[in-house]
């Protein structure tokens, strides 16, 4: 994936301003800190509820399980905030959002697993876990696939979508 | 991207499963699926970790009036050299509450002589624990076991095992632990409630007027004294 990215890079910054080019480098690179950021995010958002949510706390409900507000935040800000500004910043490459995907799924799924049969149990059901963590879990062996075979064959495409894009 | 993904979730899922060893719900759900765990105050271990931990909680000239245990909590009360009682408490989620009764024990009501510190710290915890597992083991629809220190003019007088289920057993130990009487299996009217057995206990101790601590307390005598 770095390659990748450093190849691309190499062709587009010679042919561009160099601010722009160290701009547009740093925001790829910042993009893509922000969707590999989703995965623990999204791992934390799933564990904690994963444990337990009660149907109603907080105000007039009983208090809510400890951890489980800042769960739902960093769910919420990995799906809502991380990887929309992710994909934008590192541009229109597929091979990288697709990454990023991978990585939120693949941590939601960890999250439920770790849950459930790491970390000592709570419960023991475990259907609805298992399901949870089969198609999340299949969702991100796709997408993480997906994203290694566009970034090796997305690669002149890329470098030519930037020469379209980029040149004035 | 992927293993940088992989190897941050990696050290997120340990950092959580570290946090949640030690949450409420995890202890909760722990103790309700082996009420004799590790984690336990029906532990041997763990049994005897927490009497020491209340022992030493207490003040000079203070003596032990009643010890109960559960999986999930360990109270105790006692009274001092100037005859102020106190209730301490303390849960496996870790903390100690201490109450202090305001009155001194000549206005209230009935107080048993307090058991010196010593005594207790001597009791065999592992064989009463064992004499618990083993009740809690043939008691059907077996929820809590409780485990209720007897005691009796300034003496230990044995243990009142209960075990709370669709029927409710009740044993009685010598202080050694050994088995002495098996009660009130199947006659819930005989048990009532946990709170309700320390504060029965109590009383019990002094006035001797129960059948069950009557029991206990006719046979603890002849084997401790």
């Amino acid at each position: 994936m770095s390659d990748t990215t450093t190849h691309a890079d190499g062709a587009t910054l010679d042919r561009l301003p160099r601010p722009i080019a160290r701009l547009l480098g740093a925001a790829r690179v910042t993009g893509a800190v922000l969707l590999v950021a989703t995965g623990p995010l999204a791992a934390w958002g799933t564990f904690v509820p994963a444990r337990g949510m009660p149907g109603e706390c907080g105000g007039d409900a009983p208090p809510c399980p400890p951890g489980s507000m800042s769960a739902i935040l960093a769910l919420m800000v990995a799906w809502f905030v991380l990887l929309p500004v992710g994909a934008l910043l590192v541009g229109r490459r597929p091979a990288p959002i697709l990454a990023g995907v991978a990585v939120l799924t693949g941590g939601m799924a960890a999250g439920v697993l770790a849950s459930r049969y790491i970390a000592d149990p709570v419960t023991h059901a475990t259907r609805t876990t298992w399901w949870f963590v089969a198609i999340l879990g299949t969702a991100s062996v796709v997408c993480a696939a997906a994203a290694i075979v566009l970034a090796g064959r997305g690669r002149h495409a890329a470098i030519a979508d930037d020469r379209a894009s980029c040149r004035p | 991207m992927l293993t940088t993904g992989a190897v941050s979730i990696s050290a997120t899922v340990a950092f959580a499963s570290g946090w949640a060893h030690d949450q409420p719900r995890t202890i909760a759900f722990a103790l309700a699926d082996e009420p004799f765990g590790e984690r336990s105050f029906l532990h041997p271990d763990g049994a005897r970790r927490v009497v020491d931990g209340l022992l030493d909680a207490l003040r000079d000239r203070e003596g032990v009036t009643s010890l109960f245990l559960e999986p999930s909590a360990a109270s105790m009360r006692v009274i001092g050299g100037d005859r102020l009682r106190r209730s301490l408490r303390t849960t496996v989620g870790g903390g100690l509450e201490t109450f202090e009764f305001r009155t001194p024990s000549h206005l209230a009501v009935r107080h048993p002589d307090p058991v010196p510190v010593a005594a207790v710290r001597r009791l065999d915890l592992a064989a009463a624990v064992a004499a618990t597992r083993r009740a809690w083991e043939r008691t059907p629809g077996r929820r809590v076991p409780t485990l209720l220190l007897e005691l009796r003019d300034g003496r230990i007088a044995g243990w009142k095992v209960e075990v709370f289920g669709d029927e409710t057993t009740e044993v009685l130990l010598d202080p050694s632990g050994d088995e002495v009487d098996r009660l009130g299996a199947g006659t819930p009217g005989t048990a009532g409630r946990p709170g309700a057995a320390i504060a029965s206990g109590t009383a019990v101790g002094a006035s001797g007027d129960d059948h069950a601590s009557g029991t206990a307390v006719g046979v603890g005598h002849g084997s401790a004294g």
